[in-house]
């Protein structure tokens, strides 16, 4: 999948609408390949949804190390004058597999399937549903919602609140103010 | 930030930068023991067999439901040695707050200002700059003998006036105001560009 060209945006928002449907994707895409787990995630390595049966799976900790994984691997591309990036990665088990490919510039799509599955159906259906996520971001931005309604300072002073008691102790420094 | 309307959740990003061996993991471990454990994820650390970070650790935090969302923070070390230059420039895609630990002992001031000029660096191959990124100073390491005062680290590194916080990072002094500072700055910067 090709890079887009546009720098990565430093904000981004996904409406419900966008959510269900790329959820739906994701379900399609587990149940025609029988796959474990299909994770969507941003390149910085939020996770936004999944399909399948996560269990023990920590969906974090997973997505930030494919975005990690996969940030790393499109700097190798470039060492070696592959511009565009790899086309997706693929990483073999004893008994499970995954694999990684982007959505655009901004998007992760990671795969976990047994190694009784196909990597060649995991590709053509990952291919797929890419091109249809795509799709639904790309409207999904023309539709952004606000978020300023509730992104105000009564947020930030309950955010504060929330902080200070999350602490087991509270902490004593010595603080300076320049 | 990222949004997700669905989930209503806030994802934050806040990469904690600095020279080698400033105590940039250890900052984010003992933030990892402190807080109420349902509110973390897993401590992910990646690093050599010497314990240095080769990658990146990563933690989540969140802090519940504020006005209907969950405003969740995902913190990120970099690696501290010179010759990972190509895993910071990974790590800082999509900040939204730096912490720069900086090691308060005399020695370290080159290093520190390296560091800060790599940063400065990198953050302007993302389009940004430490003019438009919310960030604070950590003076840590100040239970050491043979450090700056705090006014000789402000003169060299504070130039641009934020925050700063002096730190133990060892004992947990200062851990926790520094990240709360970081939190408020980041909110209070999401509000003004919004
Ligand atoms: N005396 C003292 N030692 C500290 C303090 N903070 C961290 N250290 C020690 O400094 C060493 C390096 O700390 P780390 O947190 O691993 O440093 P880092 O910044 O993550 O280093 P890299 O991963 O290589 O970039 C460890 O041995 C820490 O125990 C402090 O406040 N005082
Ligand atoms: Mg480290």
């Amino acid at each position: 999948m090709a890079l887009a060209k546009n720098a990565p945006k430093s904000q981004f928002m996904l409406s419900t609408e966008a959510f269900n449907e790329i959820s739906d994707v994701l379900k399609e895409l587990e149940a025609s390949t029988r796959a474990e787990l299909a994770v969507f995630c941003d390149a910085n390595g939020v996770p936004i949804t999944h399909a399948g049966k996560p269990r023990a799976i920590d969906l974090t900790s997973l997505s930030a190390l494919n975005a990690g994984n996969y940030a790393a691997t499109r700097e190798m591309a470039r060492l070696i004058g592959e511009s565009q990036g790899f086309k997706f990665l693929f990483l073999e088990g004893e008994n499970k597999n995954i694999y990684l490919c982007n959505v655009g510039y901004d998007f992760l799509l990671s795969i976990v399937f047994a190694k009784t599955v196909a990597l060649g159906m995991i590709r053509i259906y990952a291919n797929k549903a890419v091109k249809q996520i795509s799709g639904i971001l790309e409207k999904a931005q023309k539709q952004e919602q606000m978020a300023e309604e509730f992104l105000d300072v009564e947020f930030n002073t309950l955010l504060g609140k929330a902080f200070d008691a999350s602490f087991r102790k509270p902490n004593s420094s010595t603080k300076t103010e320049s | 930030m990222f949004i997700n309307w669905a989930q209503k959740e806030i994802n934050l990003k806040i990469v904690y930068y600095g020279p080698g061996l400033s105590g940039k993991t250890t900052n984010l471990e003992y933030i990892y023991q402190q807080i109420d454990p349902s509110l973390r994820g897993e401590l992910v650390t990646l690093k050599t067999r010497e314990e240095r970070t080769l990658y990146f650790d990563f933690l989540q935090l969140e802090f519940g439901r504020i006005k209907g969302m969950h405003p969740k923070f995902n913190l990120y070390t970099i690696p501290g040695q010179v010759y990972y230059a190509q895993s910071r420039r990974i790590i800082l895609r999509g900040v939204d707050g730096i912490v720069f630990v900086a090691d308060s002992q005399r020695d370290r001031m080159i290093e520190n200002l390296d560091s800060l000029l790599d940063l400065e660096e990198n953050l302007i191959n993302e389009g940004k700059s430490l003019e438009s990124v919310p960030w604070v100073l950590q003076y840590n390491k100040r239970d050491l003998p043979h450090i700056s005062t705090v006014e000789e680290l402000d003169r060299k590194l504070n130039f641009l006036r934020v925050p700063t916080i002096e730190a133990v990072a060892v004992r947990g002094t200062g851990v926790i105001e520094t990240l709360k500072r970081i939190i408020q700055h980041v909110m209070a910067h999401v509000q003004e560009v919004m």
